[in-house]
C-alpha cells in the first residue's frame, strides 16, 4: 500500500502540544509545517478555492475536535427515514478523510473538507469515552473508528491506535473495532489489548482491489496482517463490503472466504459482515468522473426506498445467500450480519430478523464477549 | 482592486485616457477581416435573425468598434453580430469607431459593455472566459474573482471549468444548446463520446424532442450501456428502425437492467393471471424494493364494498398472488 506522505502539515495551535501532534512531527520530519490559530478559519478560506478531492488528500491538518467524538453509526437509519436493521454500532470520528482512494468511497460525496484531518485532542476523546462507558456499566458498547476515515491508514504517523487500544483494554463494557484496508499493524502487535480490540479488514477479491481500491494494501497483505494480529492474540473480523457483482464474482469471492479460513486459526474470526455495493446518485457521478475505468457504476443498480442505488433486490439476496453458504461451509458458528439492509432482505437471507438492536449486537459479539 | 475599478481609478488620476470616441469613420465591409475572432464573445454562427429585422427597420444605430490592423484592413472589436446582420442585408459601407489601444483593455471593455447591456447566452459567457484565459492570458484566480461576477456566474473554479468546457464543445453540440434542443449539462457529458456518437444522439434528440428528464434518462442509458457493453452509441441507436421515444427508452432500459426487466415481465404475467377488474389498482413497490403490495379501489355504497370484498377474496386465493409475493 502507499504510505501517507503529505505535501504540507497544518497544525491548529490548540493541539500543538498533543502527543498525536508530537508523533506526527517526529515521524514526518521532512514535511513543511504551518501552525494556524483556528482550523475553522483555515477551512473556510480553503473552501472558497473549491479544492479537488485529490488535492484534499495531500494536505494534513491536525485539529482540535470541539464537539462530541462518539456518535451512533448512521447505517441503521437510512436516508429519507428508511429503517435498516441496526446493529447498535457507535462510531468515533477521530479523523476525516483518508489518503487511500477507493472509487466507491462515500466520503467523496460527503466530506467537503479540503484537508485530510486528524483530531489530535485524543485526551478529550478518552475522557468522553470514559464518561459514556462508566455512566451505564450494564450496557455493552461496540465502537469503531472507521466511518469517516480508515482506522489505521494514518497510524504509522499518528500512533493514534496506541492510546485507544490501551484505553479499551481497561474497559469492562466496551469493545473497539479498528477497521482498515491497510496492513499497518506494527503499532498494535506489542500492546496489552486485553481482548477488547477487534481488528477488522474490509476485503474484496484482488480484481476489485486493483481496479477500485487504489493505494490500499493487497488482499494478501491484509490477510497476512490479520494473521499477525491473530498471532498477537487479537480477534479479527472481516467486512465483505462492498460486494461487487461481475461475471465470475462467485469463484473470486469464494476464494477470498477460503483464504481467510485457511490462513487464520479456528475461532479467531469474531464476525463477518456482508454489504452489497451501494451509492447515491451523486457518488455515482463522482465515480464516473474520477474513476472512468471503474466498472462499478455499470452494475444493475436501482434506487431503493432511501433513494440510494443498490443491486436489484433478488440479485443481492442471492449474493448474500451464496456468501453465507460459503462461510458456513468453513465455519458453522461465526456471526454473520448484513450492513445497511432492511428487514425483508434479512428475512430472505437468514430466515429471521433480529428482535432488537441489543440482541443483534450480542449476537455479533458473542465470540468476543 | 478590480480590473474595472483599476481602470476607472487610472482614468481619474490621468494615467489612462478615456476611450477615444472622436468621430465616426466610414469603412467598407470588404476591408474587414471577419475571420479575426480575437475579440468575439459570441461564436460566429450565432443566430442574428432578430438583429436583421431590427437593422432592416432602423439601420445600424450603434456604431461598431474596429481596430486597424494594416493598410485598409480592420478587425472587429465590438459589433460582430450587428455587422453580420448588416452584411446579410447587403450593407456595403457603414460608420464605425476606429479604436487603438491595448487589446486586453479593448476586450474587457467590449465584454463589460455587452454584459451590462443585454443578457449573455451561456455559450457567450463560456467563450468570454475562454478568451480571457486562453487568448488574453489573464490568470484564472483573477478571472474567477473579477470577471465571473460580471457575467452573473458564481465565482468559483467549478463554474469556471464548466464554462471552459462549454467553450470547447464541438459545434454541433453547441448549436443544439443554442437551439434549446439539448441541455448544457448533457452536452458536456456527451463531449466524451466520439463525433459519430454525438451526431447519432443529436439526430434522435432532434427527431424525438424529449423533455429534460427523458433526455437525461436517454443519455444516461446510452452512456452506461456504452461504458458497460463497450457498445458505441451509434450501434445502440441503430439497432432498429426509428422508434418513438417510449419504445426506445423501453428497449434501452431492458438492456441496461436485464434482471429487473425480466422481473417486470414476470410480474405483468402474474398480475394478468389475477384477472383484476379495472376498478382495483394493484401496485408493487418501485423496483420491487419492499415487501408490501398496495391495493386500491373506491366505493360509493356498502354494497360495492361487499362486492369488492368478495372479488378480493377470490384474488387472495389465486396462486398467482403468492407468486407475486415471491418476486418481492
Amino acid at each position: 500500500m502507499k504510505l501517507l506522505r503529505p505535501q504540507k502539515l497544518f497544525i491548529e495551535s490548540s493541539v500543538a502540544e498533543s502527543q498525536i501532534t508530537k508523533n506526527v512531527l517526529k515521524l514526518l520530519p521532512e514535511v513543511p509545517v504551518e501552525v494556524v490559530d483556528s482550523a475553522e478559519a483555515l477551512l473556510s478560506s480553503a473552501k472558497e478555492q473549491t479544492p479537488t478531492l485529490s488535492r484534499a488528500k495531500k494536505y494534513l491538518l491536525l485539529a482540535e475536535h470541539k464537539g462530541r467524538f462518539l456518535k451512533h453509526c448512521p447505517g441503521g437509519k437510512g436516508r429519507l427515514g428508511i429503517q435498516n436493521v441496526c446493529c447498535n454500532y457507535l462510531v468515533i470520528n477521530y479523523a476525516a478523510n483518508c489518503h487511500m482512494d477507493c472509487s466507491y468511497c462515500f466520503l467523496q460525496s460527503y466530506l467537503n473538507f479540503p484537508y485530510l484531518t486528524i483530531y489530535a485532542n485524543h485526551n478529550d476523546l478518552l475522557t468522553e469515552l470514559e464518561s459514556v462507558f462508566s455512566a451505564d456499566r450494564s450496557r455493552f458498547f461496540r465502537v469503531g473508528t472507521g466511518e469517516l476515515a480508515d482506522s489505521l491508514a494514518l497510524d504509522s504517523v499518528t500512533r493514534y491506535s496506541v492510546p485507544l487500544v490501551e484505553f479499551f483494554a481497561s474497559q469492562p463494557n466496551a469493545i473497539l473495532e479498528l477497521k482498515t484496508k491497510t496492513d499497518c499493524v506494527d503499532n498494535l502487535l506489542g500492546l496489552g489489548h486485553g481482548g477488547r480490540t477487534v481488528l477488522a479488514w474490509s476485503v474484496n477479491p484482488p480484481r476489485i482491489q486493483k481496479t477500485d481500491e487504489h493505494k490500499t494494501a493487497s488482499l494478501a497483505e491484509r490477510l497476512e496482517a490479520a494473521r499477525r494480529c491473530a498471532g498477537a492474540g487479537y480477534q479479527v473480523a472481516f467486512h465483505f463490503d462492498p460486494i461487487v457483482q461481475y461475471s465470475g464474482w462467485e469463484a473470486e469471492y469464494r476464494s477470498v472466504v477460503r483464504q481467510i479460513f485457511t490462513l487464520l486459526p479456528a475461532g479467531a474470526v469474531a464476525w463477518i459482515s456482508l454489504g452489497a455495493l451501494r451509492m447515491t446518485y451523486a457518488l455515482k457521478q463522482v465515480i464516473r468522473r474520477r474513476f472512468p475505468k471503474s466498472p462499478l457504476p455499470f452494475g444493475e443498480l436501482l434506487p431503493g426506498e432511501d433513494g440510494k442505488l443498490r443491486y436489484f433486490k433478488p440479485v443481492r439476496v442471492a449474493m448474500y445467500r451464496q456468501m453465507k453458504e460459503w462461510i458456513r461451509e468453513l465455519d458453522q458458528d461465526v456471526p454473520i450480519y448484513l450492513c445497511m439492509e432492511k428487514p425483508d432482505v434479512w428475512l430472505k437471507v437468514f430466515g429471521r430478523v433480529p428482535t432488537d438492536e441489543p440482541a443483534l449486537e450480542q449476537e455479533i459479539c458473542r465470540r468476543v464477549w | 482592486m478590480s480590473f474595472f475599478a483599476e481602470r476607472c481609478f487610472a482614468m481619474v488620476k490621468g494615467r489612462m485616457s478615456p476611450p477615444d470616441f472622436a468621430g465616426l469613420t466610414a469603412v467598407d465591409f470588404e476591408h474587414i477581416d471577419f475571420s479575426d475572432q480575437t475579440f468575439a464573445i459570441a461564436p460566429d454562427w450565432f443566430p442574428v435573425d432578430a438583429l436583421i429585422v431590427a437593422i432592416r427597420r432602423v439601420g445600424l444605430l450603434c456604431p461598431p468598434h474596429l481596430q486597424c490592423v494594416g493598410p485598409a484592413r480592420y478587425r472587429v472589436i465590438r459589433g460582430f453580430r450587428r455587422l453580420r446582420a448588416a452584411s446579410s442585408l447587403g450593407v456595403k459601407r457603414f460608420n464605425c469607431l476606429v479604436r487603438s489601444g491595448d487589446p486586453v483593455e479593448l476586450f474587457v471593455e467590449a465584454l463589460f459593455e455587452n454584459a451590462s447591456s443585454r443578457p449573455l447566452h451561456l455559450l457567450e459567457k463560456a467563450n468570454a472566459v475562454w478568451r480571457l484565459t486562453q487568448v488574453f492570458r489573464i490568470a484564472q484566480p483573477k478571472v474567477i474573482g473579477e470577471f465571473l461576477p460580471v457575467l452573473g456566474v458564481k465565482p468559483n473554479r467549478f463554474e469556471m471549468n464548466r464554462l471552459l468546457d462549454l467553450a470547447q464543445l464541438s459545434r454541433p453540440l453547441q448549436e443544439a444548446i443554442v437551439h434549446e434542443s439539448l441541455q448544457a449539462e448533457i452536452a458536456l457529458s456527451a463531449a466524451r463520446w466520439d463525433t459519430e456518437e454525438q451526431s447519432a444522439f443529436l439526430q434522435v434528440i432532434q427527431a424525438l424532442r424529449p423533455g429534460f428528464s427523458r433526455q437525461k434518462e436517454l443519455f444516461t442509458l446510452l452512456d452506461e450501456l456504452r461504458g458497460r457493453e463497450r457498445n458505441s452509441v451509434v450501434q445502440l441507436l441503430s439497432a432498429e428502425a426509428p422508434e418513438n421515444l417510449e419504445t426506445l427508452l423501453h428497449r434501452l432500459r431492458s438492456c441496461r437492467f436485464p434482471k429487473f426487466s425480466e422481473y417486470e415481465k414476470l410480474y405483468e404475467q402474474k398480475k394478468a393471471g389475477l384477472r383484476l377488474p379495472p376498478e382495483i389498482q394493484f401496485h408493487v413497490p418501485p423496483f420491487f424494493e419492499g415487501e408490501k403490495i398496495q391495493v386500491g379501489f373506491a366505493i360509493r355504497t356498502p354494497a360495492e364494498l361487499r362486492a369488492f370484498a368478495a372479488r378480493l377474496q377470490e384474488i387472495a386465493d389465486k396462486p398467482e398472488l403468492a407468486e407475486i409475493f415471491e418476486l418481492l
